[in-house]
């Protein structure tokens, strides 16, 4: 491109030069620009579509063989690895109370057997079904915050208790075909 | 207990002396030696023993950060991955697995942390990270370019 303008600018200047002079430096134009190359596209979208239909499939085989699956939640600022019948302990303020039953739905990653989600960051809430049930919600034990500086007459004594909420997982199934996708999705809800 | 003038309410002391120290003393009943019967060594050692409570209580989480970081370092050398770039590579593709379940993961569910170590490879080769000319292309993972943005 340079070199072009560059050519360009002395063609002006030299106005009056000889035409021979003028058919060299066009003649260097040609040489200077790139080559014009050609590459063959193949479109193998169909040959594409079917590698990933044919990967989904066996997925979706893998999942209807498992029977306990594995899945990593997010309660209450904490991630937990649960399965059925898991307790799972919630340390601090957590608002459900004593027989609530819960769907858990930030699922950041489900596991069987021989295959594993993994959600950027979650799972698609319709794909997923993990429920619980608060079992129990009680004061945990008392935990002694003691602050002394020495020779400073300074001392300090607090007793500290935090809410405990303990949550039973009851299932964690996948309810549908992992490449499902309904005509109207709601896409705010998955943004954590 | 009537108190006639504001000094003489200064002047008394708390509960009785038995109370006050039979507190100290069931705080001290699993000490060894003279920490346990004689009040005055006693309450040294209470006193200390509470501050290293409350100190360990913030420590414990620093040394636990340690301690998934050692096990998700391990899980990674096994598929060979650096630490670094395993994480680099997850948060690249968005992937929110905290350090607590990465570690459970590496120990408990070996072939999914495989799939993440994979994963996390050919991300990082897609972006060119540090370190990723090593890598060989995972052959079961298939990106197509779509996880980078």
């Amino acid at each position: 491109m340079l070199c072009n303008n560059l050519i360009k600018f002395i063609n002006k200047t030299f106005q009056n030069v000889s035409t021979s002079r003028m058919i060299t430096s066009s003649l260097n134009v040609r040489s200077i620009s790139t080559p014009v190359t050609q590459e063959y596209v193949v479109d193998d979208t169909i040959a594409l579509k079917k590698y990933s239909d044919d990967i989904i499939k066996t997925v979706n085989k893998a999942v209807k063989r498992n029977n306990r699956l594995f899945a990593v939640v997010h309660i209450c600022g904490k991630q937990f690895k649960v399965t059925d019948n898991d307790l799972v302990l919630i340390d601090g303020y957590w608002p459900p109370n004593v027989g609530d039953r819960i769907k858990l739905q930030k699922v950041l990653l489900v596991g069987g057997m021989d295959f594993t989600l993994i959600g950027r960051p979650v799972l698609n809430p319709d794909t997923v079904n993990i429920t619980a049930t608060v079992v129990d919600k009680d004061l945990s034990h008392t935990r002694t915050n003691f602050k002394r500086i020495k020779r400073k007459q300074y001392m300090r004594i607090n007793f500290i208790r935090k809410e405990i909420t303990t949550l039973r997982i009851n299932s964690v199934n996948i309810t549908q075909d992992i490449d499902v996708k309904k005509d109207v999705q709601e896409i705010g809800r998955r943004i954590m | 207990m009537v108190f006639t003038t504001a000094m003489m309410l200064v002047r008394s002391r708390g509960p009785d002396e038995f109370w006050r120290k039979r507190k100290i003393f069931k705080i001290a009943a699993h000490f060894s030696g003279r920490r346990r019967n004689c009040y005055s060594i006693a309450i040294k050692a209470v006193h200390r023993a509470l501050q290293f409570a409350t100190i360990g209580r913030a420590l414990r989480k620093s040394d636990m950060i340690v301690l998934w970081n050692t096990r998700i370092r391990a899980g990674c050398e096994e598929h060979g991955i650096e630490l670094n770039t395993f994480k680099e590579g997850l948060s690249r593709c968005d992937i929110q697995l905290n350090k607590k379940v990465l570690a459970d993961l590496a120990i408990w569910e070996p072939s999914t942390f495989k799939a993440l170590s994979d994963l996390s490879k050919s991300v990082s080769i897609d972006y060119e990270l540090p370190g990723s000319e090593k890598y060989n292309v995972p052959t079961n993972v298939v990106t197509r370019g779509l996880l980078k943005k």
